[in-house]
């Protein structure tokens, strides 16, 4: 096994992309003003507007918002997977290892998706292909990007399913997607991404399609991959229960902008921004039972149609007149904090017991 | 976990009862007996002893299984197998040449030696039936293979792309589906000089692939919104290896079932050309030349028509059932 082991790494040794010069000291990914919109017939989405992070190795950050906010939008672009059209990046930039991604052609990109940016989704039932068995779609990898033999790839495959801890690899590693349980295809979908050895892992709600002990369970194994390899992880979620215990940074999405983003630590404590507090108040509590769940009211402005001044206004419950004419912008509140309100300091110093 | 929701805990500021409602009055809950809870690791989803149930099923295996014991499926196959080796080895079923006619033996009518009777030019009538069976079947396969092959190839291409090469053809398709088979059958073959098994050949592929390529189309356009496409191109797999590997297998299966039906229609278009005199010439033996030859003497000789009548109709009914069998397996939910 330990053999076995040693080959595998061997394998996942990054490949050479000629022409593209990354720069091992740069940041392992920096998003930078990133606007994305999807031109429809019914108008133009604005996806992300303006949205900027930075992912260091060895590092996760969980990137958090309702359904509509551009979490997804803001990955795709980042994994080159947008379609265009309808879907547009009209400015900004992702730099992977210091190289923008945006400027490389498609042969390049591809080259570096599953290679050193992989991404895992929501719905492992639906992102494994239904006609070929587990273990073949994982050599797969191996086989298209390292021209690896069968057999070979196959003994990958196995020791990969045992890496993610499934259980009987040896057996499992022939069954189909629809043989496996929820919790095992999501682990046969992280095996996959990770075949390579990705320097960056995008997860896209990886556990939302799971009951709540499966979603503890492949938190856990994404947190102690994350420890095995180095690699750095973006979450992203709607739940912020769910990254609580693994992510160190977080940033809150609203109509396609960074809210707020600062340590994970600092956003549960003392969250800058209404709408965090608002998701946090959201959150089903043991001390709550009898009472009502808080939600945030509203829902999600039309991203065709984003409303003027603070695009979270019309929700807000300390909305003032400034609000409504004026866009706040993404303030540094220093310690690496920032939140886009412009009442932050106040927001933070509210009392929450 | 605990750590987690004292921090996410909502304010106690908040009114959470409606005015004029009286709070709702929770009961204590019963006392339950403690809770065994495993150890962590112990309950993990992974490591339930779920059995690994046999073989491992895919579609096409589970399609077997259920072909293997669906009756219109043997029949089918049987009718199939028995033109297929009457194509490649007639000899089988026939000791008489075909070609080897006698005038004296002129519409001599069936008997017990010679079964089917003779023609005109007093030819075996059986033998040259056998005989019919492979120009059929070899127009065919032939031509359903390669409509098929430019279906998959245009289809890939026109559903996956989109945009104006979708356009392109789709265009061409909407052209090419105003073109009643046998009468586009008609013009194109009449123009040409010499016409036999490959000029018909060629003329029934190209009037026949646009019903499959659109097939196709929407069988990859509903593919490629799957989240295993998505999730392909975010490992980095190219968009050949999507089209081949991810979109192929899960997208061909209305075409294969299309495919067995229009070998079926192939044939009868082929005998309705030969029969309308632009298919095959004579000396060719064909089913469509035999009933053509035979419908000025139909009354004088009946069986002219009867004999290869019955196998045209034997063979097109084969590959319809085999296509209805097909369908049967390959799409569950129609059961």
């Amino acid at each position: 096994m330990v053999a076995d082991g040693q080959l595998l790494e061997e394998q996942q040794i990054v490949a050479d992309i000629s022409g593209v010069n990354f720069d091992p000291e740069a940041p392992l990914l920096e998003v930078d003003d990133l606007h994305v919109e999807f031109r429809l017939r019914e108008g133009v989405v604005h996806a992300n507007n303006g949205v900027s992070y930075t992912l260091n190795k060895g590092e996760t950050l969980a990137i958090v918002g309702e359904s509509g906010s551009g979490k997804t939008v803001s990955a795709q672009a980042v994994m080159g997977i947008i379609d265009t059209p309808p879907g547009y990046i009209t400015k900004g930039a992702a730099r992977f290892r210091g190289v923008d991604l945006f400027t490389l052609d498609e042969e390049e990109r591809r080259a570096i998706r599953g290679e050193r940016i992989a991404m895992i989704f929501q719905d492992a039932l639906t992102a494994l292909n239904p006609v070929f068995p587990v273990g073949w779609q994982i050599a797969e990898m191996f086989r298209s990007h390292r021209g690896t033999s069968r057999a070979e790839a196959r003994k990958y495959a196995i020791e990969l399913l045992e890496r993610v801890r499934i259980p009987g690899a040896k057996e499992r590693v022939d069954s189909y997607p629809h043989e496996f349980s929820g919790g095992m295809r999501q682990r046969a979908m992280i095996a996959m991404a990770l075949a390579l050895g990705p320097e960056v892992l995008i997860a896209d709600e990886p556990t939302t399609a799971l009951d709540v002990t499966v979603q503890a369970q492949i938190m856990e194994l994404l947190d102690s991959l994350q420890g095995e390899t180095g690699m750095g992880l973006i979450l992203i979620t709607h739940d912020l229960a769910v990254i609580a215990e693994v992510a160190d940074r977080a940033m809150v999405m609203y109509a396609g902008e960074a809210f707020e983003s600062g340590t994970i630590d600092e956003i549960f404590e003392s969250p800058a921004n209404p709408y965090t507090l608002g998701l946090m108040e959201s959150i089903a509590t043991p001390e709550q039972k009898g009472g009502r769940l808080i939600p945030i009211e509203g829902s999600p402005p039309d991203l065709r149609n984003i409303p003027r001044g603070c695009p979270f206004h019309p929700r807000c419950r300390f909305r003032q007149e400034i609000c409504v004419e004026e866009e706040p912008a993404l303030r540094e509140l220093g310690g690496g904090r920032a939140s886009k309100c412009h009442f932050a300091e106040e927001v933070v110093k509210l009392d929450r017991s | 976990m605990s750590e987690t929701r004292d921090r996410a805990k909502g304010p106690k500021t908040r009114q959470t009862e409606l005015p004029g409602i009286p709070p709702h009055e929770t009961e204590p809950a019963p006392r339950l007996p403690p809770l065994e809870i495993p150890a962590p690791g112990e309950y993990d989803d992974a490591t339930q002893k779920e059995p690994v149930a046999g073989p491992p099923a895919s579609l096409w295996s589970d399609a077997w299984a259920d072909l293997r014991t669906n009756w219109i499926f043997l029949i089918s196959a049987a009718i199939i197998l028995l033109f297929t080796v009457m194509a490649i080895a007639p000899q089988l079923f026939t000791s008489a040449n075909p070609r080897e006619c006698f005038l004296s033996n002129s519409l001599v009518r069936p008997s017990a030696e010679h079964w089917f009777g003779f023609d005109l030019q007093g030819c075996d009538y059986y033998a040259r039936t056998v005989y019919g069976a492979r120009v059929s079947m070899s127009i065919g396969v032939t031509v359903t293979a390669f409509a098929a092959l430019l279906a998959v190839i245009m289809g890939s291409l026109s559903g996956y792309y989109g945009g104006w090469v979708d356009a392109i053809i789709a265009r061409l398709t909407d052209i090419w589906f105003a073109i009643p088979t046998i009468l586009g059958g008609i013009v194109i073959l009449s123009l040409l000089g010499t016409r036999g098994f490959f000029q018909v050949a060629f003329v029934l592929i190209i009037l026949g692939w646009p019903t499959m390529l659109r097939l196709y189309r929407s069988s990859v356009i509903s593919v490629k919104e799957q989240d295993y496409i998505e999730a392909a191109r975010a490992l980095g797999a190219s968009d050949f290896r999507i089209l081949s590997k991810h979109i192929l297998p899960n997208a061909i299966a209305p075409v294969v079932i299309y495919a067995a039906i229009t070998t079926g229609v192939i044939i009868s278009a082929e005998a309705a050309l030969s029969f309308l005199g632009v298919g095959l010439q004579l000396p060719a033996i064909s089913w469509g030349l035999m009933i053509s030859g035979a419908q000025v003497r139909i009354l004088q000789a009946p069986h002219l028509l009867l004999f290869p009548g019955i196998f045209l109709s034997l063979a097109v009914f084969g590959f319809i059932l085999m296509g209805d069998a097909l369908r049967d397996a390959l799409d569950p939910k129609s059961r």
